[in-house]
Order: C-alpha cells, then structure tokens, then sequence
C-alpha cells in the first residue's frame, strides 16, 4: 500500500531507471550503498534517497515451518532468523517453499543480497516467499562480512516483511540486534534438539 | 449504565492492550498480552477491524504487530499517562515523538539507522556499480 508518492524529476528517473533499482530499494539502501551502485557521491545519494523516498507498509508475509511446535517455539515472523546446525531438512519443510540465494562467496556474495535478491522479490510476485542463504560466504574478512551479511537480509526481511533464514555458526549470535530468531538444530540419540536463543530461549526435541 | 459499563471495560482493555504491545517495540506473541485481559482475541479482532494492529496465526500462536495507527494511539496513550502522572508535555516534543513513532512504522521501517560498522566495511566497497556514467 503505497501511502505517499512524490514525483521525481527526470534525471532522477533516469538514475534509479539506469541503475536498475526501484524507489522502494533505494529507500532502504544506505547513503554509501546507494553512492557504490549508482555511481554518486554519498552527498549526492543521500540527497537522492531524501527525494526517491517512499512510504510503503506491506502484509507481512505468514509462514509456517510445517512443524507445530516449532511454529509455537519460533514463530517464522518477519525479520532475520539465524539457524545454526542440522537445519537444511527442515527449511525444506517451510511454507511457502524458501527461496534460496545461489551459493556464491565473497564480492559476488554481497553484491547479489544487497542488489539483486531484493530485484527478484520486488519484481515477481511469486518471489515474496521466505528467503535462505548459508550467511558465511566470505574467505577473508569473515566477521564484518557475516556482519554485513546480517544487517542486510534484517533490512530485506523488515522492509519486504518477509522471514530471512540465515543458515550460519555461533559467529552470527554476535550480532544479535540484527535478529529477530536464533535457533540451533542439533542431532542426539534422542531425536533433534531445538535449542532457541531468540526471541526468548526455549528447547524441544524433536523424534 | 450496563451498557456504559461494558463501553467502558472493551475500552480499557483495548487501550491496554496498545500500550503493552508498544511497551514490547509493536510487535509480540498474544500471550504476553494476556495477563488479567478477558476476552482477548475478540478484543483483538475489533482492533484488527479498525487498523490499529495485525494479528497472525503462526500454528497454535497469535502474534500481533503494531500498525501506523496503533502507534499514534499509543503515543497520546503515553501522553495521558504522563499528564495523569502531573508531567508536563511539550507541544513540540509530542509531535517530534510521534513523527519518529509514525514514520518507524509507516515508512516500512526502511528508514533503519545505517551502523556504525559500515564506515570502513571492507565489504561495501566491492559492491558493483550499475548502470552507466553521469
């Protein structure tokens, strides 16, 4: 629902047309982000985003792990989720079906989560599904990649409301003001144990 | 009066369940709304109607999130409070308040503060131009 739309001069048309980014995803780009995509001066993308500026407020998106407890335990609300473990078996469960990110590493890593993911979600409505990535595609600088990596798909999931599924290590429980679940799936003789973080802690086992 | 009476109680109960779920940041499980609350999905549901909040059924639970509206409710809520606590409220506080409540939820929360951490960050760098030359 858009609440306010604020026509644009032409050439900031042609900028946000050129780069290929709509309003809605310059509006949450920071200043520096939107300045490396479009070629700007930070001053300039910062003025940009000032003017490109939209007011949107979207259903958040309802999903649901197939499991019940798990839903009771961790709710798949909108927002960044780490998953740490034995998890993937159980991603596979979510409905809607999960959109994975392609398994890439490093520069192409980044540049695919803060350009084309949120191109992909925005453009086909089908894409408005749970998103999923393995959240540590770095081979250098790993902790403020992961950092990174975190605060972007907290923005994608908040903005597009939507859950983000961060499959990842302890490293990412670091960061916790960009999350909104925490969880670590691990195999005992038992069954799997839930072991939640975040939002509160709690467990399950799961046979 | 009976009539009143109840007007009265569903009022109560839906100012305070704006004001607890904005004292949780707009967005939490039902339950935690519970305490001394009868009849609280109903009462949930008329303020679903009227768009102060949204209410989703993840399995067996009930989470609610705060909508623009709500928050505004919420902010002259925490206004009342405070003149029924004898605090006194500054007119351009008030409204700066409730700008920054409003837009944190109306603008889809896109406005997120940009950290710290990213001056510096060597990954911000990489990220690709697009498009072609001004």
């Amino acid at each position: 629902m858009v609440r306010r739309l604020i026509l644009l001069s032409e050439q900031d048309e042609i900028i946000l047309k050129n780069s290929g980014i709509s309003r809605l995803h310059a509006t949450w780009l920071s200043p520096t982000e939107l300045a490396q995509i479009t070629g700007l001066s930070v001053e300039e993308a910062e003025a940009l985003k000032e003017r490109v500026r939209v007011f949107i407020s979207l259903t958040p998106l309802r999903c649901s792990w197939g499991i019940e407890v798990l839903d009771t335990i961790l709710p798949l609300i909108y927002g960044a989720h780490l998953l740490m473990g034995d998890v993937e078996r159980f991603v596979k469960k979510i409905e809607p079906e999960v959109l994975w990110v392609p398994e890439l590493l490093d520069e192409q890593y980044v540049n695919y989560l803060v350009y084309d993911l949120p191109k992909e979600i925005e453009e086909n409505i089908e894409n408005r599904r749970p998103v999923a990535t393995y959240v540590e595609a770095f081979t250098r600088d790993i902790e403020e990649g992961v950092r990174y990596a975190l605060w972007t798909l907290h923005r994608i999931g908040v903005v597009y409301r939507i859950p983000v599924l961060a499959l990842g290590s302890p490293l990412g429980l670091k960061f916790k003001e960009y999350l909104t679940g925490a969880v670590e799936f691990v195999k005992t003789v038992a069954g799997t144990e839930v072991r939640v973080f975040l939002p509160s802690p709690n467990f399950a086992l799961l046979k | 009066m009976a009539g009143n009476e109840l007007v009265e109680e569903e009022l109560v109960r839906r100012f305070t369940i704006i004001y607890r779920l904005g004292t949780y940041g707009g967005r939490c499980h039902a339950s935690k709304l519970r305490t001394n609350i009868p009849h609280l999905l109903k009462t949930l549901n008329n303020l679903k109607q009227i768009g102060i909040l949204d209410v989703m059924k993840v399995g067996r639970n009930y989470i609610v999130v705060m909508t623009g509206k709500g928050w505004e409710v919420y902010n002259f809520i925490v206004a009342a409070i405070k003149v029924a606590k004898g605090e006194r409220i500054e007119k351009e506080v008030k409204k700066r308040e409730r700008e920054i409540i409003t837009k944190a939820v109306e603008v889809a929360e896109a406005e997120l503060a940009v950290p710290e951490f990213v001056t510096g960050n060597p990954w911000i760098s990489v990220l690709v131009r697009r498009g072609r030359e001004w």
